[in-house]
């Protein structure tokens, strides 16, 4: 396999590209009905081998939901679904289906404090009364706790197993409360840390690592003017215009796992995540409230029952974003990639180069597009492709090619040189978009992976075979900081605070 | 709980029926199964489960009995439920 990675310059860029053609941004409140439901809304996800430094023979899979949080978002800030599941899939064979799922559930307990006002107890309507630290939460009014679980076979029927506290044998992990402030919490960095937990894993010699809770935006990318019928220069230089989500937090499930329990014959894996809430939801006209209220002993705000049924979707970059039609994009945040075979035209007939035709006069490489199928939907030969595969839209990685340390890496990835990033897996550092937008301006048309060796063909853009558009770098101006990332797991960096008081507590 | 598991039995027996509300001239695969849409989400609510797959509503026509009935959904809002 690895042998396969002497390529020719162009070809390197033309693999990465090819990973993202139909993908231009991340996956922020992509789809119509997904933007109601904001607690249940992926928009990234992440995976690679783990670059922390001892950590070689590691995955690391990251998948963020809750878009857009700013950070000042108080007083309820950003918990996530307790009624929904979230998850994140693995295919190890190339079937397209799931061969290990981990499940997240979430639990939010309320502790309900009070304060003597006048002789009566009266609740608070904080989420926090006092300071806290990840010793003494005795200030803390709601706390969220989760559970992982692996499933081994189908996500629903197959057999389901708890990830354990390696040290303790828990199966409930507790989250940290978001970054509030700095009166609140003092020192979030040494705060989150202690909810990073090492795990043992079902069927695993070796334990994992996993962490949720709130981080920083990682993504990257001039969103406004992207979406403003792209209304930037889109040849100019790559740092000419603002990462204007820099401001942002989000929240991120991660987890390590060793590589060897999630491959295997080969050494690709192919991952995507998950969002299901339960089919049916009773709205209550008088829910619960509290003894104050006379109403503690209502139900709560929404009775839910039913199947768990998927409403998001995530796996490379930007597909559902703006590769998929706008009266497919529901359709898609609920579909199972070995169903993909519907969504094949929005691959081989993209509309996003026939937009950007319209809107600059840059011809539209011709249709159909068989560079974009090869590496969207069935991995890049030689790289990410396994030997027998359904074509469907997932992130895939070679856990065999080893990490680039995090000083060397290349945000361009395979197209830069470094092919332990995009689009073999996903690392934060990653410039998706730039990638995305070459790759769909004609980059890849009859590219070779391979040189002269056989086997490692592309594919072509209808009857063109080489690139079109003279293989221009097309780019958002936005580009990615290494300083922006830790360098150690969880790898997103700590959240922005939604209060910066050093300076008003003296 | 038995009322909701009463709901969940009528519901079923609808959908197997696949008669209730259709147009007899029509060929059977094409008409669309008529269910009460309170009662469709009581049986859903009744038979929550993990391992189960969602229901197919494509073909299925709702019909919305209750959208004056504020008292509809109590039995499975009650506390005791």
């Amino acid at each position: 396999m690895l042998s396969r990675l002497t390529l020719i310059p162009a070809a390197c860029a033309a693999a990465t590209l090819l990973a993202s053609a139909g993908t231009m941004a991340s996956s922020h409140r992509e789809a119509p009905f997904i933007t109601g439901m904001p607690k249940v809304d992926g928009t990234d996800f992440y995976m690679f081998n783990s670059y922390e430094s001892g950590r070689d023979g590691y995955v690391t899979l990251i998948a963020n939901y809750l878009p857009l949080q700013d950070a000042y978002g108080g007083p309820n800030y950003f918990s996530l679904d307790d009624d929904a599941i979230y998850e994140i899939h693995i295919d190890n064979d190339g079937n397209a289906q799931e061969n290990i799922t981990f499940r997240f559930q979430f639990n939010t307990e309320r502790r309900d404090l009070a304060v003597d006002v006048g002789g009566t107890s009266v609740p608070v309507p904080l989420i926090n009364i006092g300071a806290v630290t990840g010793q003494n939460n005795d200030a803390q009014n709601v706390l969220e706790s989760f559970t992982v679980e692996m499933v081994t076979g189908d996500r629903r029927t197959g057999n389901v197993q708890n990830l354990t506290d390696a040290g303790s044998g828990d199966s409930s992990f507790a989250k940290p409360l978001d970054n509030i402030g700095t009166k609140s919490i003092g020192d979030y960095e040494t705060y989150a840390d202690n909810f990073i937990y090492d795990v043992t894993i079902p069927d695993c010699p070796m334990p994992g690592r996993v962490f949720a809770g709130q981080r920083q935006e990682g993504f990257v990318v001039n969103l406004g003017e992207v979406f403003d019928l792209v209304a930037l220069n889109p040849l100019g230089a790559r740092d000419s215009r603002r990462n204007i989500i820099a401001d942002k937090n989000i929240t991120s499930l991660a987890l390590e796992v060793p590589a060897d329990c999630l491959t295997g014959e080969n050494t690709v894996i192919g991952g995507w995540t998950t969002a299901s809430i339960r089919q049916a939801t009773v709205i209550n006209p008088a829910p619960q409230g509290s003894d104050t209220t006379g109403s503690s002993n209502a139900k709560g705000p929404a009775v839910k029952g039913g199947a768990f049924t998927q409403v998001s979707r995530l796996g490379s970059p930007l597909v559902n974003e703006v590769v998929i039609g706008l009266p497919d994009k529901d359709r898609f945040n609920s579909s199972e990639p070995k169903d993909d075979g519907q969504f094949a035209t929005y691959v081989t007939n993209p509309s996003l180069p026939a937009l950007v035709e319209i809107l600059f006069g840059v011809p539209a490489p011709e249709t159909p597009r068989n560079d974009l199928v090869t590496v969207f939907l069935t991995g890049v030969p030689g790289v990410t492709q396994l030997p027998s595969v359904t074509a469907s839209e997932m992130l895939r990685l070679n856990t065999g090619i080893p990490a680039t340390a995090a000083g060397g890496q290349n945000d361009l990835g395979v197209a830069g040189g470094d092919f332990a990033g995009f689009p073999n897996g996903r690392r934060p550092i990653d410039d998706v978009v730039d990638i995305a937008l070459t790759a769909a301006e004609g980059f890849l048309c009859g590219a070779d992976v391979n040189g002269e060796a056989a086997g490692g063909e592309i594919g072509s853009c209808g009857t063109q075979d080489m690139q079109v558009n003279g293989g221009a770098i097309v780019n958002d101006g936005a580009l990615p900081n290494a300083a922006d990332y830790l360098t150690r797991f969880p790898y997103l960096n700590t959240p922005l605070p939604g209060a910066d008081n050093v300076a008003t507590a003296e | 709980m038995r009322y909701l598991l009463a709901i969940t039995v009528s519901v079923s027996a609808l959908v197997l029926s696949g008669c209730f509300g259709s147009d007899n001239d029509r060929p059977r695969q094409q008409a669309p199964v008529a269910i009460n849409y309170t009662a469709f989400v009581k049986a859903q609510l009744a038979t929550t489960g993990d391992t189960r797959e969602p229901v197919a509503i494509n073909d299925i026509r709702f019909i919305f009995r209750d959208q004056t009935n504020p008292d509809a959904y109590n039995n499975v809002l009650a506390p005791d439920n």
